[in-house]
């Protein structure tokens, strides 16, 4: 179980002091501040104007599920049917895989074998052509906003468990810091767009007012 | 790769002892490194987007301005702009797919896959593309050989190795897309040049030995060096490829059959041959044996005796191997290399014995290497405890004295190929052609037995290809400084 939970006061996040200077974070910070400006990124994921909203969705799903494929790609050895047989936020929050296809009922599956369905089922939407077309100039299907919503609710549950079950493994590993930024990209993304229903959030419901309050602060 | 990173006190308190064990091993040393690097690379591309649209934008509004449009034709370059961004936006999405490369031409084959020339379309950029079976890299216990290589690429931009432009992957291939070094590799140099003047070794030997020393300074050993490995680029000068075996451990198996090989030998009496002889001998299997080409069963000629016998080792290995080329770049064979494998596993198992100054008489005495190039010779290929184990080393030698070694590059080269566009493949074997393809049967048919091998049980979890797809970007840093330790209070931490 992760230390995560055994803080009793809520968390802030701050950019770590104590990178030397030279190294590439140091410099990817200093870029960080020119180009948003105090590491602000609410603006990165605003809409530019005259931007396509379903190009901006397209482009950021990608790289949401490239990032949580890198995170979860580093525990795999510690996220095992034993050590995690259910696919779980925390002690409070489990979840079942259903894609109507394999799985036509919700079932519950141990956590690396529901993440591995998950990703997965993402990869094949991702890849599908008629739902995210690479040709210039197809337009998305009128569907997609839905398949954005499905996409990005289920992303959210691999960031939770990673959070819930794996976060002191991460910190072992010095990825932390790495991860705290792709979920908070990733929050601050899905709450401009209104991607996902705050009840879907409960189990990070901590670390989101942190991020939102730090962002009023700013 | 080994990047220094502080331990989290209160974190490893909740950790069992297997996973902390787990957590020290190279492969999730290997990811962890992998995914900082990504993410530090995924920010400044991320940032640079932005940056660069807000100017871009800037400029449409400044340019439409300057030229006081009217209502409309304003409205017309605004979408026109607006469809412009969208198409750089979509284009970042595409993943990268063998079909957006046009294959001009094959221009090598290994045990693990082809290499082609090939040109990405929408860049116009040539490069060489290297396709290797993922069930074949699987079944031989090489995924760590390749993820490994697909490391050292990235960590690094230096001219003395072979740039990566992309890595990537489909369900059956992995690919790693690197820059076209025109000039061939190195043994296909060394059979087509016969012995090599001593002032023309001395350039090529120090170039390899700068070009294995960058290696070295990423943390890499790469304890399979050979002629093969080396590649001359447009202008002449080396680069180091195909980083072999520089990886956490060698595969049990190969070790115990290295070992085995050498054993076998240890009765076997050391056939005595002329220096005249060896050379002939050795020109005369090149022309008739492919084994060269092949890196499934790889050739031991140049590997150093604790290698060889699975004994701890260090950088010092590499040095040994550099030690063997030379030897063959002022000889015109290398040094234990036999008539047969058993000759020359013989020739290994009783080095110091066999290790002997080469001397032609006659027409080829001016060939004979100097004293002072025979006593670096034998400062490489010796015992381990006493043997050179880095370029500071190196330097002080005598044969070496003259060397610039800041402006090697600058030099011009004793050869420069000849090329007559930037998809000139003259310097690779042809593939259309039978007698270049017969050096390739032996590989083929190792690769059908490979192919028969059984299916290995387990299948190949998520996380083992993870973090292999990487695409042109920006500088990438050698290694991460060390991570301090998290912020004391409670806060956290953010990369930027």
């Amino acid at each position: 179980m992760s230390a995560f939970f055994g803080l009793g006061k809520t968390r802030t996040f701050k950019p770590r002091r104590d990178v030397p200077e030279g190294t590439k974070q140091y410099q990817l910070r200093k870029y960080a501040e020119a180009t948003l400006g105090s590491g602000n990124l609410r603006k990165a994921v605003q809409l530019p104007e005259g931007e396509d909203l379903n190009e901006w969705l397209a482009v950021h799903v990608v790289d949401f599920f490239n990032h949580l494929n890198m995170l979860y790609g580093t525990i795999t050895e510690f996220c095992t049917p034993n050590e995690c047989p259910i696919m779980s936020a925390g002690p409070r929050y489990e979840y079942l895989w259903e894609d109507g296809v394999k799985y036509k009922r919700p079932t519950k599956l141990p956590a690396p074998e529901y993440v591995d369905a998950l990703m997965n089922w993402a990869q094949g939407l991702l890849d599908n052509e008629e739902i995210f077309p690479n040709k210039i100039g197809v337009p998305f299907p009128k569907t997609f906003k839905d398949t954005i919503r499905t996409l990005f609710r289920r992303l959210f549950r691999v960031y939770a468990h990673l959070y819930s079950n794996h976060f002191d493994h991460i910190c072992a590993l010095g990825i932390e810091a790495h991860m705290n930024t792709s979920y908070r990209h990733f929050f601050l993304f899905i709450n401009e767009f209104e991607l996902v229903e705050k009840k879907e959030l409960a189990p990070l419901d901590e670390l989101n007012s942190a991020i939102l309050a730090e962002d009023r602060a700013r | 790769m080994h990047t220094a990173r502080a331990d989290t006190t209160k974190a490893n308190d909740n950790i069992s002892p297997r996973h902390r064990k787990l957590l020290a091993s190279p492969e999730v040393q290997r990811k962890a490194t992998v995914a900082q690097l990504y993410f530090l690379d995924y920010y400044f591309q991320h940032l640079g987007y932005i940056s660069a649209r807000k100017e871009r934008r800037a400029k449409f509004d400044e340019d439409t301005e300057v030229r006081g449009l009217t209502h409309s034709e304003h409205q017309r370059e605004w979408k026109s702009y607006c469809g412009r961004e969208r198409v750089v936006l979509r284009r970042r999405r595409a993943k990268l797919r063998v079909e957006q490369f046009h294959i001009i031409t094959q221009v090598g084959q290994g045990g693990y896959g082809e290499v082609y020339l090939a040109r990405k379309q929408e860049t116009g950029e040539v490069c060489a593309l290297k396709r290797m079976k993922k069930k074949t890299l699987q079944k031989m216990d090489e995924i760590r050989h390749v993820l490994v290589e697909r490391d050292i690429l990235t960590a690094t931009r230096t001219p003395w190795l072979v740039r990566l432009l992309y890595a990537f992957q489909d369900n059956l291939y992995v690919y790693l897309a690197m820059e076209y070094v025109p000039g061939g590799d190195f043994r296909t140099f060394l059979n087509n040049t016969g012995i090599m003047h001593e002032k023309y070794s001395l350039f090529y030997a120090t170039e390899m030995f700068v070009a294995v020393n960058e290696l070295h300074k990423l943390g890499y050993i790469h304890r399979d060096l050979k002629p093969e490995n080396f590649l001359l680029d447009g202008i002449g000068h080396v680069k180091l490829t195909d980083f072999g075996l520089a990886t956490g451990a060698l595969n049990p198996q190969r070790i115990e059959s290295l070992r085995i090989k050498l054993d076998k030998a240890k009765d076997n009496k050391i056939v005595q041959r002329s220096t005249m002889e060896r050379r002939s001998l050795f020109k005369t299997m090149q022309r008739q044996n492919p084994q060269w080409a092949d890196s499934i069963v790889g050739s031991p000629d140049y590997m150093a005796p604790e290698v060889l016998r699975g004994k701890p080792y260090t950088y010092a290995v590499d040095y040994w191997s550099l030690g063997c080329i030379l030897f063959e770049l002022l000889a015109g064979f290398p040094p234990f290399t036999g008539q047969s494998p058993e000759e020359t596993w013989t020739n290994l198992q009783k080095w110091p014995e066999v290790l002997n100054r080469p001397v032609y008489d006659g027409d080829d005495a001016e060939y004979n290497m100097s004293d002072e190039a025979w006593s670096l010779i034998t400062k490489l290929i010796t015992h381990a405890e006493v043997r050179y184990k880095s370029l500071d080393d190196l330097k002080t030698h005598s044969w070496v004295e003259g060397v610039h070694w800041e402006e090697l590059r600058e030099y011009e080269a004793p050869y420069v190929p000849e090329l007559y566009a930037d998809t000139d493949t003259r310097y690779f074997d042809d593939f259309s052609s039978e007698d270049d393809m017969a050096k390739y049967q032996e590989v083929r048919d190792k690769q059908k037995n490979v192919d028969e091998v059984e299916e290995v049980d387990k299948p190949t979890g998520r996380g083992v290809w993870v973090g292999f797809t990487f695409g042109k970007s920006g500088p990438n840093a050698k290694a991460l400084g060390a991570m301090g330790a998290p912020d004391e209070n409670g806060a956290l931490a953010t990369i930027f």
